[in-house]
């Protein structure tokens, strides 16, 4: 109802309709991410890469030592 | 001008809740390229680990002799090896660029293009993910694919 009011009634009132167009042309930055929360998410990715690291060089270790 | 001040204030209402549902929505934020690579490294790391239990089931069925499984070994734990030096790196205070050098040099200095090279075409099957994901990281940090 709303989009179907705003053309008709902008027209009306020119010396308003730059200042809502610039209304509606604002433009909401979606929130980036700080320095500290790019560190804390690195580390826990890394931390769950390394564990699956040392999980694999482990059982090589074993398994080379069973079957050199 | 009295007549405007009020035809602001309920078009202003009206733009408000325009806004929410004919706004355009602004693109989301470009993910750090230090997450992506954090993201690559730990896909590798579940990779490998699936690779290591295919080239053992091969073996214990008679599909891959043992030589040849200790070597794919050897090629896995040289790419958990260089995993776990990217992670650090990816952990570091470095800014991106001095992270990209770095990595790049781990990517290079591995070993892992002579030893890959080395195991029979059926056993480099089981690390084909693997490397495939290797191959991604290195190509992030300007370096070349096995």
């Amino acid at each position: 109802m709303a989009a179907a009011i705003l053309p008709i009634v902008l027209p009306m009132i020119p010396e308003v309709e730059n200042v809502i167009k610039s209304i509606i042309a604002l433009r909401k930055k979606y929130p980036q991410m700080t320095p500290d929360q790019i560190n804390q998410l690195v580390a826990a990715t890394t931390a769950q890469a390394d564990t699956a690291f040392d999980d694999v060089l482990s059982k090589i270790a074993a398994d080379q030592g069973v079957k050199p | 001008m009295r007549f405007i001040l009020p035809f602001v204030g309920i078009v202003g209402l009206l733009i408000s809740g325009c806004a929410s549902t004919q706004a355009p929505s602004a693109p989301a934020a470009p993910t750090p390229p230090q997450v992506t690579a954090a993201n690559a490294v730990n896909a590798l790391a579940q990779s490998l680990d699936a690779a290591i239990t295919g080239l053992r089931a091969a073996r214990d069925q008679g599909k891959l002799d043992a030589g040849t499984v200790a070597n794919a070994e050897k090629v896995a734990a040289i790419i958990a090896t260089a995993g776990k030096q990217i992670d650090a790196e990816l952990r570091s205070s470095d800014p991106w660029a001095t992270q990209k050098t770095t990595i790049l040099k781990i990517v290079a200095n591995s070993g892992l293009q002579g030893a890959y090279a080395n195991i029979p075409a059926t056993a480099q099957g089981y690390l084909a993910a693997a490397v495939a994901l290797f191959n991604q990281i290195s190509s992030a940090v300007g370096g070349t694919a096995l």
